[in-house]
């Protein structure tokens, strides 16, 4: 097993505007993009320009995985849902934005936008453990579809704060 | 391996026979004592069903195969534990100056320390050096060539050892798998309040119903309800075995969609409240466990994810079992979510029939144990698992069954679909998930196959929901049957499949879950009864 391309992002502050700054450099044409809550978009952009640097790159096909980690899970957009539905005189839940209550539609969007049927799997851990985290993707090539994984960290606990560090393992 | 890991290694928690190519009544070593690269030290117990016994007596030939068998432990301990790989045949080629001074008696403990003098390669050479009581009885040198080209397949298997079932109707499996075959159902009607201004459909628990429960296992105050439950579930299971739970060679596997999300109704509560991993560090360490526990987190599917999860852990070798257990506590966060979906239903829900009208929410907690063991006759495995994504839609469900076809299409493999008992179905009842449902049975070849639901006893639980319907599934295969869905009668979906209301019977001894969730996932395991193939 060897890791084989790797991104890293990293933004401390006024990380939604970098974000879509990344997107016009480096993806552009994906207008769902737009759609997407923070951690969504954080995964996208760093799976971009992951995925960028493959060549040939990979797409329609099952024999990759999608395993990714954080710590907040989804609470970028749970704060962002919980906001409208706080004040009951003031009631509005958005479903657009209760469908990204969930760490996992990072690997749906990225599933989406590659064809890739493989596995994909979402994990939640405490503290970054980048041994555990490399032991918990290389599960996936326990299943004998599974030829590579496209693994790793992206966090984001409010829509300014950015952590993404993405790799390919391959078997 | 560092030196230290090997000191402060727990030796006793190794299963001899995991480590070991032979098989009773040809095991000539009882427990692995101590290893490090140069000395590895096993015990016997010299008991009258081994065999080289004569008289009483162990013979001469059992004496060299219980050096062979302390170097066989050794070179299967750095398989299993450090390289992680399977068991290797080994042959003996050279025993030299092998000297006995007596026989050992059965009932004696004989202590065999090895000596690597050289290893190159494949090959071994060792001086040995086999102590009972009185003092050394046997000593020598041997010769043991590895023949890598040959694996020995340990018959050894993902056994579930015990289960537990936390609902509203009941908290053993027992209770719930009787509820659930007499036709109770949970699901009730819950009037509009200012917080939540829309009636719904749930099944709920009512949180004193379990004060008996939290206090008979210590469970204070320092919990969350979705902790407790969860807690609470975990000790009732592991009261049905011997394992210590805080052994490092336990992994806890936490399954939740939403975990303590409901804390955020209250601005003042520390954010790390909210955190699964938090959750789950707090639900290991109250059973005494240190490992760093595996948090899931894979909307509907996590409860089968963190099944797959486990079997590959054990499998893998990394632990000797894991806790699986799984919970979602419902609240306004998600239940208002699930209405501006308009996904929920006003009545009880009625999977796969033709006026099914969405799906009602629920809640439970579920645990499930796993041990990797040679299994017994009885005994459930699960077998394989797969996880497959749409590639289609973050929310709706495959129009072709695309992730659910080939999840099903994997996790079967050429296991015949006429050993099946049934598939467990995610059987939401909205209009999409069912009908993609049976696309993907379809195509998988599964027509034929009958098919429950279980939603319709508890609704959907969300991160328990692939725990819960996977153990009443080998509750239901135990007594012979096949539980009914409750709330079907008209088949509303294009690809018509074999389910029924009622309970039926089988003799069968596999079954399949399955379950799809938003993120466009879904996975697919097989289980079987007595655990061959």
């Amino acid at each position: 097993m060897k890791k084989v391309l790797e991104t890293r992002l990293s933004f401390g502050a006024e990380g939604a505007e970098k974000l879509v700054e990344l997107y016009r450099t480096h993806v552009g044409n994906y207008p769902k993009f737009f759609k997407m809550d923070p951690l969504c978009r954080l995964g996208f952009v760093a799976s971009e320009m992951l995925l960028n640097q493959e060549n040939p790159r990979k797409y329609d096909c099952e024999d990759r995985a999608i395993v990714l980690f954080n710590r907040s899970a989804s609470l970028a957009d749970d704060s962002a849902y919980q906001k409208t539905i706080r004040d009951p005189e003031d009631y509005y839940p958005s479903p657009a934005v209760f469908v990204y209550t969930l760490p996992n539609i990072v690997t749906g969007e990225i599933a989406i936008r590659n064809k890739y049927y493989g596995e994909s799997s979402f994990y939640v851990m405490e503290e970054r453990d980048d041994e555990l985290m490399m032991r918990t993707a290389a599960l996936a090539f326990r299943d004998p579809a599974i030829t590579s994984v496209l693994a790793g960290w992206v966090e984001c606990p409010d829509p300014e704060h950015y952590e993404a560090d993405l790799f390919i393992l391959e078997k | 391996m560092t030196d230290g890991q090997q000191k402060s290694f727990d030796f006793s928690k190794v299963e001899i026979g995991g480590i070991l190519p032979q098989r009773v009544p040809f095991v000539m070593v009882s427990r692995l004592v101590s290893f490090s690269y140069p000395r590895t030290v096993t015990e016997f117990d010299v008991a009258g069903e081994n065999a080289f016994i004569q008289d009483g007596k162990l013979l001469r030939e059992g004496l060299i195969e219980n050096v062979a068998q302390t170097c066989a432990a050794r070179i299967g301990f750095i398989n299993k534990y450090i390289l992680h790989k399977p068991v290797n045949i080994g042959y003996v080629c050279a025993v030299n100056d092998f000297r006995i001074s007596r026989s050992p008696r059965i009932g004696e403990t004989l202590v065999t320390t090895i000596d690597v003098t050289s290893e190159f390669g494949t090959i071994l050479v060792v001086s040995a050096e086999v102590c009972s009581d009185t003092g050394i009885i046997a000593e020598g040198s041997m010769t043991i060539a590895l023949d890598e080209s040959r694996t020995v397949e340990v018959p050894e298997a993902v056994v579930k050892i015990a289960d537990n079932i936390i609902s509203p109707l009941g908290t053993t499996t027992e209770a719930n798998y009787r509820a659930v075959l007499e036709g109770r159902s949970a699901l009730r009607h819950y009037p509009a309040t200012r917080e939540l201004p829309e009636a719904f459909f749930a099944s709920l628990i009512d949180e004193s119903s379990l004060s008996e429960g939290y206090a008979s296992f210590g469970i204070g105050n320092g919990y969350t309800r979705f902790e407790r439950r969860i807690i609470l579930s975990v000790a009732k299971a592991l009261a049905q075995t011997d394992l210590d739970p805080a052994s490092d060679r336990v992994l806890f596997v936490i399954s939740s969609t939403k975990g303590n999300v409901e804390l955020l109704e209250d601005p003042g509560e520390p954010i790390e409240n909210e955190r699964l991993g938090v959750s789950a560090l707090k639900i290991a360490s109250f059973f005494g466990n240190k490992v760093t526990p595996l948090v899931v987190s894979n909307a509907c599917i996590s409860g089968l994810c963190a099944q797959i999860a486990a079997m590959r852990e054990l499998t893998a070798g990394n632990f000797d079992a894991a806790v699986v257990t799984g919970s979602d506590v419902q609240s306004r966060f998600i239940i208002s979510g699930f209405q501006s979906f308009k996904a929920l239903s006003d009545e009880a829900c009625r999977p796969f029939d033709a006026d099914r009208k969405g799906l009602n929410l629920g809640e439970a907690a579920a645990t499930m144990i796993f041990k990797r063991k040679e299994p017994s006759e009885g005994d459930w495995c699960l077998l394989r698992g797969a996880i497959r994504n749409d590639a289609n839609h973050i929310s709706g469900p495959s129009r072709t069954g695309e992730g659910s076809f080939r999840a099903l299409r994997a996790a079967l493999g050429d296991f015949p679909s006429d050993e099946l008992a049934l598939v467990s179905v995610h059987g939401t009842s909205t209009a999409y998930n069912d009908e993609m449902e049976s696309i993907a049975l379809d195509r998988a070849g599964l027509v034929n196959v009958p098919v429950n639901s279980l939603k319709g006893y508890y609704g959907h639980t969300m991160g328990a929901a692939g725990i819960l319907e996977s153990i009443l599934s080998m509750a239901s295969i135990d007594d012979g049957k096949v539980l009914g869905t409750r709330g079907y009668s008209r088949c509303g979906v294009s690809c018509p499949v074999d389910m029924s209301p009622v309970p039926r019977k089988t003799d069968k001894k596999a079954f399949v879950k399955l379950l799809s969730g938003f993120g466009g996932c879904n996975a697919a395991a097989l289980f079987r009864k007595g655990g061959e193939r």
